[in-house]
């Protein structure tokens, strides 16, 4: 590591469908940190996870990154857990993990490693995710509705893997509706409006 | 490369569980030529003479049946970002797409083609030569069709668009595919492609809010700019292919902004 990681977000504004979700917001954010996302539904969470992410460009604005004081490439230090599974129907879990190079353990759904994907649970696909980010770890966390549809467990072990990775020098950007803290660790709310 | 042989590992894999979908073009095309064949009676001399322009025809249709898949679910599913997030380009997922495509879709229809033969009751050494010039013509048709895919296929309503593409092929000659100016039709201005004997292409489309231009041109350091149509990004350059001798693709897509 060449030093601590940093999101810069700059003056950014976004639009969709021709409505102005976000307007001008800048940010500096650097590990170790987390940014609690929150805001109603269709507010613009998704969009502006997208756009931090890289997989959208702000319609105004500009999203950069940097690692020590190199600039970087969002696939060198982003990893991004979709709301929505992208596991592919006609695979099973291990075949699907093993295109990801994934570890299923890390999510803990090894015991249906031989389910196709379009039989498993919000809850399972949301695992199977999961153990697809951890295996492609970076610096930076963009975690869209980590905990919708997860069990007990499931929200313990997501809560117990963002706090090492936070407490690790990571960063996470987490959009959810419930409240989401890391013990000892400065977190800051953004609240869309 | 073992990003683009992943890929197509796993598209061959999901083709085989997919309950035969995979082999709609083939149905497609089974039922086409016997229509056809019925259609121009039993005079073999007459069936002899559309032999070979109707086999391509309806390979160049039956080969469409896929367009909507070769890139539209993995955009819509974010597998597009999540793959390109773990490193693997823009580029090589449309070389990954176009190469499924060949294998899944156009080579079971091509290896099948000595069976439509029959249908009309070619000589051998035409269906023979017929299997050669599709072989050949297979990585400009399966890029053509992707490119239809590119174009159009992002959020469905791309097959309609891509049949009237392809609509436009009003020349068939021997063993080739020749197909000269589209109809200016759903956006598109205008296109000349040969499978075999590249020329010139160019076109203009505009449609679903994005604007998409693009040209062919043969024997040049060749690019493929694939599209992903209603990415918000102004200009999505997927990446360049050097020094490839072969009827080459470059690609833009201007998408718009909401």
């Amino acid at each position: 590591m060449r030093g601590p990681t940093t999101l810069l977000i700059d003056q950014v504004s976004i639009k969709r469908g021709g409505k102005l979700l976000i307007s001008d917001l800048s940010l500096t954010l650097s590990g170790p940190n987390l940014l609690w996302v929150t805001g109603g539904n269709g507010i613009g969470k998704t969009s502006f996870l997208r756009t931090c992410a890289g997989l959208s460009q702000p319609d105004t604005g500009q999203v950069s990154y940097s690692v020590g004081n190199d600039a970087a490439f969002a696939p060198e230090v982003i990893s991004f857990l979709p709301a929505d599974s992208y596991a592919k129907a006609g695979l099973t879990a291990e075949e699907d993990a093993h295109f990801w190079e994934a570890d299923l353990s890390h999510g803990e759904i090894d015991a249906h490693s031989r389910t196709l994907t379009q039989n498993l649970s919000t809850g399972q696909s949301k695992r199977l995710s999961f153990a697809k980010l951890l295996a492609n770890e970076k610096p930076i966390w963009i975690l869209d509705e980590p905990l919708a549809g997860l069990d007990e467990s499931g929200r313990k072990l997501i809560a117990s893997k963002l706090q090492a990775h936070v407490r690790n020098g990571g960063l996470a950007l987490v959009a959810s509706h419930a409240p989401i803290t890391v013990e000892g660790i400065p977190s800051q709310r953004l609240i869309l409006e | 490369m073992s990003a683009i042989l992943k890929i197509l590992r796993r598209d061959i894999k999901r083709a085989a569980r997919s309950g035969g979908s995979w082999a709609f073009g083939l149905v497609f095309m089974a039922i086409f030529l016997a229509l056809c064949a019925i259609a121009l009676n039993e005079e073999m001399s007459v069936l002899r003479s559309f032999g070979v322009p109707l086999i391509w025809l309806a390979l160049t249709f039956a080969s469409l049946m896929s367009v909507d898949r070769i890139f539209a679910e993995d955009l819509r599913d974010g597998t597009t970002g999540q793959l390109w997030l773990s490193g693997v380009s823009y580029m090589t997922q449309a070389a990954a797409g176009i190469l499924s495509f060949a294998v899944i879709s156009l080579l079971p229809l091509i290896l099948t083609t000595p069976l439509w033969s029959l249908l009309f009751d070619l000589p051998a050494d035409t269906v023979v030569g017929l299997c050669v010039a599709l072989f050949c013509a297979a990585p400009g048709m399966a890029a053509f069709t992707a490119l239809s895919g590119a174009l159009t296929g992002a959020r469905g309503k791309g097959r309609s668009a891509s049949h009237i593409w392809h609509c436009g092929l009003r020349k068939l000659r021997g063993y080739g595919l020749d197909c000269v100016r589209i109809t200016r039709s759903c956006g598109f201005v205008s296109a000349r492609f040969s499978a075999i004997n590249p020329s010139i292409s160019c076109g203009l489309s505009c449609e679903h809010g994005s604007i998409n231009a693009f040209y062919i041109l043969p024997r040049q350091p060749c690019a493929l700019l694939a599209v992903f149509p209603h990415c918000d990004a102004a200009l999505r350059v997927v990446g360049t292919w050097p020094h490839c001798d072969w009827p080459c693709l470059r690609f833009m897509s201007l998408a718009s902004r909401n």
